[in-house]
């Protein structure tokens, strides 16, 4: 049976203003996992976000945590979400201790554990030398962390976390991405950022999202095996004409397409080519037959390298198609516009 | 904890703050600076007792500091983004609202028991009818827990103190002023039955009626109440 989600986002809608707001998001987190809502700028991240723990109502759609749902029972998923929003909102003219005393006073934490609990975290976030100083006076990076603090001191099952590395110094980002790993060990943990190697680092699984919906979601694993339909490719570059290199590799089993992405005259005589296995080729399969058939022709081969899907490439592949896509929607409406000016004259 | 340790822990951090910060004392010096002036002109001129125009004239103070002590309780937490973190919580709009009333309600009370020095230092050199006194001064902090429950829907308005000040200034000054608007039959009658200083009239002349007590108390929630719909319905539209 599988275990039930710590959050269960089903077909999320919000909408406000005639173009902003999110479409149909669904997605979970598991007990154990980091997952990372990963886009661009304006993609619909922290929209997200603010549906899920309740500050903003969904349109359309459910959530729940633990088995709770939002709209029934909207205190019982609040008292299970630890929440860090963008450049957290702390108030300036308390002191940090009395600033988590206050915040765990709200999130119920029973009064006699209450000074334990924030001695416990501060320590974990090292605040101890800073819990008698005005949250106004702190740093960036301190303040970041007493909203980590103030997110985590009820330990809730449910991190939400909104772009907590964003505006950080890179010592802190990396402090930062450590703090949200080793709180994945006791809280499931939902990110957004637009760092992609961040998301990477960091996620079991992540959300691809942009334009208000979501694009792609799973493992980094998972996400890059399907792109370029899941073939593996080869990079070659022989020293030999790249036409007749070009050839003898498309007569091998496997390829099912060969490019030529240099001649051999403009590169010393050594072509640079692109080869694509077949359905079910492995990357491994492709290599030794591609070295051995060159090997063959007594033409010597100075590169041969496999060609990892990153997820880069895919966050590009998504956001860009959405681009062109809204280019050609541009353009139609141009063309609309025109053809009813002409229907006008 | 239950529901009530939420509005409690809130009302008592607004508590704080409001007299960490130098306004809150500000305007406690001016209002017992403007108090004592009150005090020496209406009492020591006319060599009486009677302390009903010192506390008709802080009454009419109010117009002028509830605006500034409300101003800032909802508008502010909406311009640092802090009302997202209260909302996320498990605490209700409604105990929110209520908690920062509460902590504003506590730091006027202290303002008028402040005021209780006047009747204080005149009972040492004559004869002050407490009943009249007690009668005044329960007007005068019903009076002020009107004015402060209209400053605190003000707040909820804008994220804009200045705004916020402005606009409950209006309100006050409507509910203040509602008798210099002209009318006739129903309407006069009306106008001058929802005017403060005419409620508060009664009480200075020691008269503690229950419909006047409802009608004031009833404002407050009633200006509550509009305070949590406006917070509840932002996050809707």
């Amino acid at each position: 049976m599988e275990q039930q989600p710590v959050l269960d986002v089903i077909g999320v809608t919000k909408r406000y203003g005639p173009s902003r707001g999110v479409q149909d998001v669904s997605f979970r987190v598991r007990r154990g996992e980091v997952v990372g809502l990963l886009g661009p700028n304006g993609a619909g991240k922290t929209t997200t976000l603010r549906v899920i723990t309740g500050y903003l109502p969904a349109s359309s759609g459910r959530v729940q945590i633990d088995g709770h749902d939002l709209w029934d029972e909207p205190f019982e998923v609040r008292r299970r979400v630890g929440y860090l929003p963008d450049n957290p909102p702390l108030y300036p003219e308390m002191t940090v201790w009395e600033y988590l005393s206050f915040m765990a006073d709200i999130h119920e934490v029973p009064r006699a554990r209450r000074a334990a609990r924030i001695e416990e975290i501060a320590e974990r976030l090292e605040l101890t030398d800073v819990l008698g100083r005005l949250v106004g006076r702190l740093s960036r990076g301190y303040r970041q962390r007493v909203g980590l603090a103030q997110a985590v001191v009820h330990e809730p099952p449910l991190l939400v976390c909104d772009e907590p590395t964003v505006g950080l110094d890179p010592h802190q980002v990396v402090e930062m991405r450590e703090l949200i790993r080793s709180f994945s060990k006791e809280h499931a943990v939902l990110f957004s950022s637009h760092v992609l190697s961040e998301v990477q680092l960091l996620c079991n699984n992540i959300v691809i999202i942009h334009g208000g919906r979501v694009q792609a979601q799973g493992s980094p694993a998972e996400l890059t095996s399907h792109l370029h339909g899941g073939l593996a490719r080869v990079r070659v570059r022989v020293k030999a004409a790249a036409d007749e290199a070009a050839e003898a590799l498309r007569g091998l089993d496997g390829v099912s397409g060969v490019g030529v992405e240099e001649e051999a005259a403009a590169a010393g005589g050594v072509a640079r080519l692109l080869v694509e296995g077949g359905g079910g080729t492995t990357a491994d399969d492709l290599t030794d037959r591609i070295s051995v058939a060159l090997a063959g022709r007594g033409w010597p081969v100075r590169e041969l390298r496999v060609l990892e899907n990153t997820l880069e490439e895919l966050f590009l592949e998504l956001t860009e198609t959405e681009k062109a896509e809204k280019a050609q929607a541009a353009r139609a409406a141009k063309a609309a516009a025109a053809g009813g000016k002409e229907g006008a004259g | 904890m239950g529901n009530f340790g939420k509005w409690w822990v809130v009302a008592r951090r607004e508590w704080q703050v409001a007299f960490q910060a130098p306004l809150a004392w500000v305007l406690l010096a001016l209002w017992m600076f403007m108090g004592g002036r009150f005090f020496v002109g209406s009492l020591l001129g006319s060599r009486s007792t009677d302390l009903t125009p010192v506390f008709w004239n802080l009454a009419v103070l109010l117009i002028f500091i509830a605006p500034l002590l409300t101003m800032r309780l909802l508008a502010e937490e909406r311009r640092n983004g802090s009302d997202e973190l209260i909302l996320t919580a498990p605490v209700s709009t409604g105990q929110w609202v209520l908690g920062k009333y509460i902590g504003v309600l506590f730091v006027w009370t202290m303002f008028a028991v402040v005021s209780l020095l006047f009747p204080l230092a005149t009972s040492r050199f004559g004869a002050v009818q407490w009943g009249v006194v007690a009668s005044s001064w329960l007007g005068m902090w019903l009076f002020g827990a009107a004015t402060l429950s209209m400053g605190l829907f003000a707040s909820s308005l804008t994220s804009n103190q200045v705004v916020a000040a402005m606009l409950s200034f209006a309100v006050v000054l409507l509910f203040y002023g509602s008798t210099w608007v002209p009318g006739h039959g129903l309407v006069g009658q009306l106008m001058t039955y929802i005017s403060l200083p005419s409620q508060f009239n009664n009480f200075t002349l020691g008269l503690v009626s229950v419909s006047h007590l409802i009608y004031l108390v009833s404002l407050c929630v009633g200006f509550l109440f509009l305070a949590v719909r406006v917070v509840d319905l932002r996050r809707w539209t």
